[in-house]
């Protein structure tokens, strides 16, 4: 599995919700992310049941890590669009989401490879990672929120950067809606 | 094109009475999918964990988004109360998301999408009521299984039980 191409199908996927919300619609786009997260699912189970998935084995490969459970990582992806547009109050919100999201986690893990200085509380992480979500995802929320934007990345950084176990494509957008409303 | 209106209009003897039934008796069906996934699931303490988490938050959220239902047609009783998330979804998709990795999958899959597609078939909620309910069920129960992994471990090891 390699690592920065996992990040850049996670930015690619992040993007394509964004665009689907913008070009088809809202309620097409909920259609869609729920067939992709029951495929998704059906996938898993068919390689968790001893069967290969075929022409998918590679994209597996390729893509996955090889502790995960098969597919996790795209169908926690596209639960945590779904419920960021279905729980944010307004779309742009959900949307501003989406794109902290998959740009600020994509870039927090392309970035914080090469920083030299791990987080106190998170070893794991780094300050370069953390500030490359804010600044990035900051700016890929820009157009749909404004300078808040840059708040709220800042604070999803900061949680995104805490060992919660959870998968951050959970996390972060279940942590954006918990933040918009408080 | 709003699927809501589209699939509440839609209109046929043996689905209205399959999502009549769902409707009119989804504690026993729940029952009898708890017994089954029992039997032939191996999270089942999450599964449990998960559904009395969800009954016990979604009327919370329901109040506090206070969105409400479409009651967009006859086929059946709709009641005058917050319609966001669909319990019904999200307790099916409890199941669902208990299931990967198992046989029974393939038999709770089209059960929870029936499930979600017979609330706007009937006029209960709307289409995106559903999907927030579906969203809703699937993260609970990954969290709750996560939480548990970490958990279970130190629980054996602080009381000695195995």
């Amino acid at each position: 599995m390699n690592e920065t191409h996992r990040q850049l199908a996670h930015v690619a996927a992040g993007t394509a919700v964004l665009v689907s919300v913008l070009t088809w619609g809202g309620q097409e786009t909920l259609a869609a992310l729920i067939a992709l997260v029951c495929a998704g699912m059906a996938f898993a189970t068919v390689k968790l049941l001893g069967f290969s998935l075929g022409p998918l084995e590679k994209l597996l490969a390729r893509f996955e890590r090889a502790k995960a459970t098969p597919f996790q990582g795209a169908i926690t992806l596209m639960t945590g669009c779904l419920f960021a547009l279905t729980f944010s109050p307004s779309i742009a919100f959900g949307l501003a989401a989406i794109a902290i999201l998959a740009f600020g986690d994509g870039a927090a893990t392309l970035f914080g490879k090469g920083g030299r200085a791990p987080i106190p509380w998170n070893s794991n992480k780094t300050w370069r990672g953390s500030l490359a979500f804010c600044a990035i995802g900051g700016l890929a929320a820009l157009p749909f929120i404004g300078i808040t934007a840059f708040g709220y990345a800042g604070v999803l950084a900061l949680i995104e950067s805490i060992d919660l176990q959870v998968d951050d494509n959970i996390v972060i957008p279940v942590a954006a809606v918990l933040l918009k409303l408080v | 094109m709003d699927f809501s209106i589209v699939l509440a209009s839609l209109e046929h003897p043996v689905v209205t009475a399959l999502a009549a039934f769902l409707d009119g008796y989804w504690a026993m069906c729940l029952i009898v999918a708890f017994v089954a996934a029992m039997f032939f699931t191996k999270k089942r303490l999450a599964l449990a964990i998960a559904l009395l988490l969800a009954l016990a938050l979604l009327p919370g959220i329901r109040a506090f988004y206070d969105l409400p239902r479409p009651c967009s047609s006859d086929k059946a009783a709709c009641v005058a109360e917050p319609g966001f998330p669909s319990v019904h979804a999200a307790t099916a998709f409890i199941f669902v998301a208990n299931a990967v990795g198992t046989p029974l999958f393939f038999v709770f899959l089209p059960l929870g999408l029936f499930t979600a597609f017979s609330r706007v078939y009937l006029g209960v909620h709307t289409f995106e009521q559903v999907a927030g309910g579906i969203a809703f069920g699937v993260i609970l129960f990954i969290a709750v299984d996560v939480v548990l992994k970490k958990a279970l471990p130190l629980l054996r090891k602080e009381t000695g039980l195995t």
